[in-house]
């Protein structure tokens, strides 16, 4: 068919057959990726502009297609209300513990386990359950062992003659305990991905290390650390966005309790959509979050590129 | 077998020009051999061929019939990737049937799931298990057709590629250096396969390379490219005997064709590098500077240093069957051997083995001028004596 | 020598609490979940489990729902990865064979979803649903889900395309293979590890998934795991050793699949983390 439509072009070759194949090259591939980002524009492109427009209305949950145009006041009521400060502060405090001690924990865990020796596999398979354990049932355990009254955490610490504390429902350790649950859950993330960054680190690195007499410390600091930045780097982006984002858990362990402790952005938005039942408000937080979460990506790609035009300099 | 015309082919990516403008004829039965640099558009040139790239402009036929729009498939040839593209999923059996499974899927056989039944039917169909044997067995494959291309060697792995390429029966192969990823020893064994192949098949073959040893033993006719441009189509004889110009003269030959500054004066030559005795020529050229080129073989060298032009000796390497002898007209001081001019007025001469000669003799060298070539030093190219004695004539 | 023995304890040590912290809460939850009510609540918890007690699982079918809500689940996670891949394995091969205007907005995109908080999506989603009737309905969720799991797997599956010499493909060409063959015929038989592993990774985050189910399906009927669990937080009327008990059964897969198809996940992950 192409054939013959070429044969008469024979005088001017390279047009319609050739344009004609390209095209249809492009269009085989719109077809392809179609579906995909079709999908993502109805269900997540279209929902996040429902999102922000009714950010600037007064939404009730009752009457979801009601509501009236209020322009920027949720916004200015937001910024002028403790609450909501006091929701991104829960929110910064929640990312910055989890973050910093996620990585810090799973860095460790990587490095330890890194080394061969015997057991290291069914060692590492214990260490990634949590991973793999649905939040859920993190959650249901976790609650039991903060129990007050039967949990092993308060049980220990009065064996030892320690005081003991509702680990949730006491204002000053509700962030702590949801950080701690936190970050046991995620952990082994951290730390797959940094055995498979450290894994790839050349084994010539280190006999040249050794060579020339540095200690297990020095050998660390020069030599692996600069080989895992750039994945630390991207392992704490992720941790960070992620945290911005984390439901469950927090949802689960203390709904955002005790006293608003751990009332963060996220918590926020779903309390006042399904329990104030005001959509305008929860709307707009949630725009305000995902703004910290831009923000933080952008940081990060200015971190990004300033480190590897320092590469490219050294 | 068809007769596959280049009319002012052409290719560029983007505004990078790869192929400036490309005119020859394949005839059949041919076994044209892509011969050039790395990077110089051999495999860019062969892509075009099987239609795996777009044709910028000009056109390629295929006994007249325009093809530059044609499929890979229908264009009727078959491709021996470089790295052979095996498919690594397959048995060496399912990787020789593809090409005859695809031949007879029709479009609604590529329902999933639908395409796994198929493909097994199609796989067990008398003429297409035969054909796979039989040309498994011409390739000494038969041992090993269960076996994963992961499980076999570099040069089973070769045979495998050959076998898919074979077993369709097309008209025009093409091969992009099938013979690279080898070992010497396997190499040789292996330009033999393909030679007898050629012979045996009849079929017309474009082979790209840049190893001018393969170029010269198995082609019938070698294009020699560089950036595109083509800088000789001819027999490996008149390649190596008759470079077209400087760059084939230095392309062509191990060690390359010795080339020596020269000045033509009323029929006499007259090295520039060496203002020693002059050397009558029954040469007819008209007074000017040019390029002599001399093969090493063309040149012999006296240790006695009774006939020829006096140099010195520089280099010496004995390669068991001859002597390669490196040597310069200047003085060859112990600080001037390594520098890269001194490298540039080397020359080379293959002497016999056994000669008694050592860095620093001085020796006599005497160049055969009837089979010498003649370049034009500012164009680099060959200027035919018959030509020049013409031109002087008029 | 000395300094060597200390590092090796410390390491030691070191590693010894790491498996303490990460498999206590585990050990617990199997330790509670075989162990009474009167103990829990009343003389204390013991340090180790009453082995016997396995022959009372039976019995946690009749307080705890457990066996239907993991149905639900199940239906879920795999209505999920099914769309999840199918919508995947496309996009994936476009973005990494094909030049086309928009790709690099198309892959932005789709990156860009990971910043996107589902708290704030689940109030105009509610909404969406709820005039296409699709609130409280299994694949109602699933539509919700795959929203979040696909660009992942799109992420798993173009890496590992990627990784595929493009060569393979040309010569199906060659050989007569269309396009949709050199797809199905050789890509995604020399993809299945990548597969398996977003397949994994997708059934879990369906199996898992919780604020949606959560906030679309009112029904307990239709409950999946994660929502009917989730009730029993800070509820006591239900013997704790039958929440936990099926908590465990909730888990288990997840731990064994993650367990068989481990080194795969593990680099799709890390592909996904590194190449972001
Ligand atoms: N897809 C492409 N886009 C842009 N430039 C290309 C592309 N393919 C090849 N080139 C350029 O075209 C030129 C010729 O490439 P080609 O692969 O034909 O060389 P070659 O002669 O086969 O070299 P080699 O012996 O190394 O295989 C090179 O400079 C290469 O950089
Ligand atoms: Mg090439």
């Amino acid at each position: 068919m192409v054939t013959t439509v070429s044969r008469s072009h024979a005088t001017a070759p390279d047009t319609a057959p050739r344009r004609r194949r390209r095209w249809r090259n492009s269009f085989t591939a719109y077809l392809l990726i179609a579906p995909a980002v079709g999908y993502l524009v109805v269900l997540l492109l279209f929902p996040l502009f429902r999102g922000i427009q009714l950010s600037l209305t007064d939404t009730k949950l009752v009457n979801p297609a009601g509501g009236d145009f209020v322009g920027a006041e949720n916004y200015t009521n937001l910024m002028s209300s403790g609450q909501f400060w006091n929701s991104l502060l829960a929110t910064l405090i929640y990312t910055a513990a989890t973050v910093v001690f996620a990585v810090l924990l799973g860095t460790a865990a990587a490095v330890f386990i890194n080394r061969p020796f015997r057991g290291r596999a069914g060692i590492r398979a214990v260490m990634t359950f949590p991973y793999a354990m649905p939040t859920v049932a993190v959650a249901l355990v976790y609650v039991w062992i903060y129990n007050q009254s039967g949990g092993v955490l308060n049980n220990s610490l009065g064996v030892l003659g320690i005081g003991q504390t509702g680990w949730l429902t006491d204002p000053q350790w509700g962030m702590f305990s949801v950080v701690l649950a936190t970050v046991w859950k995620v952990f082994p993330f951290v730390m797959l991905v940094m055995l498979a960054a450290l894994q790839s680190v050349p084994e010539e690195l280190y006999e040249a290390a050794k060579i020339d007499g540095a200690g297990p410390m020095s050998t660390f600091r020069a030599i692996v650390l600069p080989h895992l930045a750039p994945t630390l780097r991207i392992v704490a982006l992720l941790m960070t966005i992620w945290s911005i984002r984390r439901f469950e858990i927090i949802y689960l362990l203390t709904g955002g309790g005790p006293v608003e402790r751990t009332n963060t952005l996220v918590i926020n938005i779903y309390r006042r959509a399904f329990s104030d039942q005001d959509l305008g408000v929860a709307a707009t937080i949630g725009v305000l979050g995902l703004v910290l979460s831009i923000l933080v990506t952008l940081v990060f790609f200015g971190v990004e590129r300033r480190e590897s035009r320092k590469e490219a300099a050294a | 077998m068809p007769r596959i015309r280049f009319d002012k082919v052409h290719k560029a990516f983007g505004s990078n020009t790869v192929i400036g403008e490309f005119d020859a004829e394949i005839g059949d039965n041919e076994f044209l051999v892509l011969l050039g640099p790395s990077g110089c558009g051999k495999s860019t040139m062969l892509r075009m061929i099987a239609g795996l790239t777009d044709i910028t402009s000009g056109e390629l036929t295929f006994d007249d019939e325009r093809v530059n729009d044609l499929e890979p498939r229908e264009r009727n040839i078959a491709f021996v990737f470089q790295s052979y593209a095996l498919y690594p999923h397959m048995t060496v059996r399912e990787n020789i049937a593809f090409p005859l499974i695809m031949d007879r899927f029709k479009g609604w056989y590529h329902i999933p799931l639908v395409n796994m039944v198929m493909r097994r039917r199609l796989a067990g169909m008398p003429e297409v298990a035969e054909k796979v044997a039989q040309v498994a067995e011409m390739l000494e494959l038969t041992d090993y057709l269960e076996r994963r291309p992961k499980a076999l060697s570099g040069g089973q792995r070769q045979r495998v590629a050959v076998a898919r390429a074979l077993v369709r029966e097309p008209s025009v192969y093409l091969l992009d250096e099938p013979l690279s990823n080898l070992d010497a020893k396997l190499r040789t064994q292996m330009r033999s396969e393909i030679t007898a192949l050629y012979q045996r098949v009849g079929k017309t073959f474009v082979y790209v390379t840049h190893d001018q040893v393969e170029a010269m033993t198995m082609a019938t006719r070698i294009v020699v490219l560089d950036r595109g441009e083509v800088q000789q189509i001819g027999t490996p004889a008149e390649i190596y005997e008759r470079p077209a110009n400087e760059f084939v003269a230095r392309f062509i030959g191990s060690p390359a064709m010795n080339l020596v500054p020269v000045t033509v004066q009323d029929g006499r030559v007259r090295l520039d590098e060496n203002d020693q005795p002059t050397v009558t020529t029954g040469a007819t050229l008209t007074d000017g500077t040019y390029h002599l080129g001399v093969r090493p073989e063309k040149i012999t060298v006296d240790p006695s240093q009774e006939r020829g032009l006096a140099a010195q000796v520089s280099a010496v390497e004995r390669l068991g069957g001859e002597t390669v002898v490196g040597f310069r007209f200047h003085d060859v001081t112990q600080d001037a051997l390594l520098s890269a001019e001194s490298l540039r007025t080397t020359h080379f001469a293959k002497a016999p083995a056994e000669l008694p000669v050592s860095v620093g003799d001085r020796i006599g060298v005497e160049f055969d001028l009837s089979t010498a070539s003649w370049f034009d030093p500012r164009t680099g190219d060959r200027i035919d004596r018959e030509t020049a004695v013409a031109s002087a004539t008029s | 020598m000395m300094a060597r023995i200390v590092g090796r304890a410390f390491s030691f040590t070191s590693l010894a609490v790491l498996v303490v912290f990460a498999a206590f809460p585990i050990y617990w939850m199997i330790n509670t979940a075989l162990s009474t009510d009167s103990e829990l609540y009343r003389t204390g918890q013991s340090w180790w489990p009453t082995v016997g007690r396995i022959a009372d699982i039976p019995s946690v079918l009749s307080d705890v729902p457990i066996l239907r809500w993991l149905g639900n689940s199940a239906v879920i996670a795999f209505g999920t990865t099914l769309l999840s891949l199918a919508l995947a394995v496309l996009a994936a091969y476009a973005l990494s064979r094909f030049k086309f205007y928009g790709k690099g907005v198309s892959a932005f995109f789709l990156f860009a979803t990971q910043m996107l908080p589902e708290a704030l999506l689940v109030v105009p989603l509610f909404a969406l649903f709820s005039t296409l009737g699709l609130l409280n309905e299994l694949h109602g969720l699933v539509l919700a889900n795959v929203a979040f799991t696909m660009p992942v797997a799109v992420f798993i599956l173009k890496n590992a395309i990627d990784a595929i010499p493009f060569k393979i493909e040309e010569s199906a060409r060659v050989d007569g293979c269309p396009r949709w063959g050199q797809l199905t015929m050789i890509v995604l038989p020399l993809i299945v590890p990548s597969i398996a592993a977003a397949a994994v990774i997708n059934f879990f985050d369906g199996w898992n998934e919780f604020l949606f189910a959560n906030t679309f399906i009112a029904d307990s009927e239709k409950w999946p795991a994660s929502v009917g669990l989730a009730s029993f937080v800070g509820q006591y009327s239900t013997p704790l050793s039958s929440v936990m008990t099926a908590a465990f059964l909730f888990t288990l897969p997840a731990i064994v699949f993650f367990l068989i198809v481990q080194r795969q996940i593990v680099s799709g992950l890390t592909a996904g983390a590194v190449k972001g």
